[in-house]
């Protein structure tokens, strides 16, 4: 059974003339990473707090745990825990307060908030005010926070929003534990590096919808097919060569001084034989990395979420010189 | 929902907002007890009479407002008393609100119903205890003074029972204002909403519709909670509301509003 399911999920507002979730269908299942991505305005939050009971959908179903959504998941709050954006606690309270007035619904002591406290990073500033706390802090507390109910489901929506590189890699190591210990951990992130490190199953949604979801190997094998990258002194050269041969550089990129040839990796044998036919002597051979960034951008219409990759530019003439 | 409650509770003891209005109010009636021991003789300062010749205008005035009998002196207090309720009720709803904590605790108890009425009976709870606290420093520091001077006439049994019983009802007054600021928090959805709309009707209803359309004036809020407090008929603009109808009404207020406040907090969208 799946942890998390939408069937048909929708979300509208202004009366339908906004569409948040558009019938969104998505099965989480149990144990893992499971990362959600989408653009900016995709309605990952909207789904989110959909999810959390937070937001009331237009239509469809939510399912969490086997628990209807929102009639039925007081059912199971206790084992959810999550962040929804920058976590939000009382600022003129310490992080002890908050964390001890969130425990106390549940019947948590004060060890179990010191532990956890102590655990995402912030013992020694469990009493200072959470007004003084840095965004990456926040998080911190945050995500302490959802992990105070010892959840069998977490929903991290940006939870690495405001860490350092040293946090974000912590933070990671920290996620990919839970997934191993069992939990299932649902995450939103834009930061798709670390989606692609952390991650066992992605789905990624477009507008509201589901563009396609599945393990990380198999959604990586939805982008285009992996091309050699060849450094050569003459690229213009090398291209009208190559081309002679029917093989196609579709594209070279002067930043890197690299030729994109459309060849399958195993074909590296062939072009350096045609290259150096021709007396053209290449410096480096490589198969081109489809990253799920790649197959991000190609899947929902290069959205503006992740930066945007600098793309190959044309190829040179036969006589364009490096 | 006994955890919930305690929760609510403690979270608001631990605002400074409480300790300030706890603060101001405890200052004033402090200063007030002082003053009027100070300028008291041997005749008025026994504590059933001081309690009726206090001439500060501030007091006289809110009684006058009331449609109080201006010498009462417990119920005026009780009015400033009131006033740190209604500011307690909204900030306890709204700062949530502000602070964005309603996200975060959503997540932990996602039954709205059962939170909101947690929140406003904590809200109410606490303004009760605060109300208490006030009349007893208020209504001690009288006792201190005439026992100090060994003026006591007046103050047998009968006067003890009575005010006693009277803040019972000014305490159950202060906890249903409490509820109501915090149900209009709700609907507005920060505290100065809240603040806003009692501004807005005393201004708009008490103020100035009540004296035009007379007929009005039976239904207002400050005239039957006078008359609920003061558990006698309470006269304003020709119109006299008995003790009964003053809690028939208030009741009915603090459970229509209250209501208003369940039903869009649990329709509106939490973002």
């Amino acid at each position: 059974m799946p942890v998390i399911e939408l069937v048909g999920l929708r979300k509208v507002y202004r009366r339908g003339r906004t569409v948040a979730i558009g019938g969104l269908d998505l099965d989480v299942p149990e144990g893992g990473v499971f990362g959600f991505l989408g653009p900016n305005g995709s309605g990952k939050t909207t789904t989110i707090r959909c999810i959390l009971g937070l937001v009331r959908a237009s239509g469809g179903q939510a399912t969490v745990l086997g628990a209807a959504v929102p009639r039925e998941l007081a059912r199971v709050k206790g084992d959810v825990g999550s962040i929804v954006e920058t976590p939000s606690l009382f600022p003129s309270f310490s992080a002890r307060r908050n964390l001890e007035l969130l425990g106390a619904l549940e019947g948590i002591g004060p060890k179990t908030v010191a532990a956890m406290l102590e655990r995402v990073g912030l013992g020694g500033r469990e009493d200072d005010r959470v007004r003084a706390y840095s965004l990456g802090m926040r998080q911190r507390l945050g995500l302490a926070a959802a992990l105070l109910k010892d959840p069998a489901l977490l929903i991290l929506d940006e939870p690495a929003n405001g860490l350092d590189p040293a946090g974000i890699k912590e933070f990671r190591d920290l996620i990919r534990s839970m997934g191993a210990e069992g939990r299932t951990v649902f995450v939103s992130s834009h930061l798709l590096g670390e989606v692609q490190q952390m991650c066992d199953r992605v789905a990624i949604i477009a507008r509201g919808s589901l563009v396609t979801q599945g393990s990380v190997a198999e959604v990586l094998s939805l982008g285009h097919r992996a091309r050699l990258l060849v450094r050569v002194p003459e690229p213009g050269v090398a291209t009208a060569v190559l081309g002679r041969a029917g093989i196609v550089a579709s594209a070279y990129d002067p930043a890197t001084d690299l030729l994109y040839v459309d060849l399958p990796p195993d074909a590296g044998a062939r072009v350096t034989e045609v290259l150096a036919r021709d007396g053209i002597y290449l410096s480096e051979l490589r198969t081109e990395e489809v990253d799920l960034e790649t197959v991000f951008l190609e899947l929902t219409g290069g959205a503006s979420d992740p930066a945007p990759r600098a793309e190959p530019g044309a190829v040179p003439g036969p006589d364009a010189s490096t | 929902m006994i955890r919930l409650l305690g929760s609510e509770v403690r979270r608001l003891l631990h605002r400074r907002t409480l300790l300030w209005l706890t603060f101001v109010m405890l200052g004033l009636v402090v200063t007030i007890v002082v003053i009027n021991v100070a300028q008291s003789d041997t005749t008025t300062l026994n504590p059933s009479d001081a309690m009726r010749t206090t001439d500060l205008w501030l007091t006289q005035a809110a009684a006058r407002r009331l449609g109080v009998d201006a010498v009462n002196r417990v119920a005026t207090i009780s009015v400033l008393c009131y006033i740190m309720v209604v500011v307690l009720g909204a900030t306890a709803i709204g700062a949530e609100y502000r602070a964005g904590t309603v996200t975060t605790v959503l997540t932990w108890e996602p039954r709205r119903v059962r939170l909101l009425v947690a929140r406003l009976l904590a809200a109410a709870f606490v303004s009760m205890m605060l109300f208490v606290v006030v009349h007893v420093v208020f209504v001690g520091g009288w006792a201190l003074g005439a026992q100090a001077s060994g003026v006591t006439t007046g103050t047998g049994g009968d006067f003890w029972r009575d005010l006693i019983v009277a803040l019972l009802r000014g305490t159950l007054l202060a906890g249903m204002l409490a509820v109501l600021s915090g149900s209009f928090a709700t609907l507005g959805r920060n505290t100065g909403a809240a603040l806003g709309i009692w501004f807005g009707y005393l201004v708009a209803v008490e103020a100035i519709l009540s004296p035009q359309v007379k007929a009005t004036t039976p239904w207002i809020l400050t005239l039957n909670a006078a008359a609920f407090y003061g558990w006698e008929p309470t006269s304003l603009n020709g119109h006299t509301v008995s003790g009964g109808a003053g809690t028939v009404r208030i009741v009915l207020y603090v459970l229509v509003v209250g209501a208003a406040a369940l039903v869009t907090f649990t329709r509106r969208d939490v973002t």
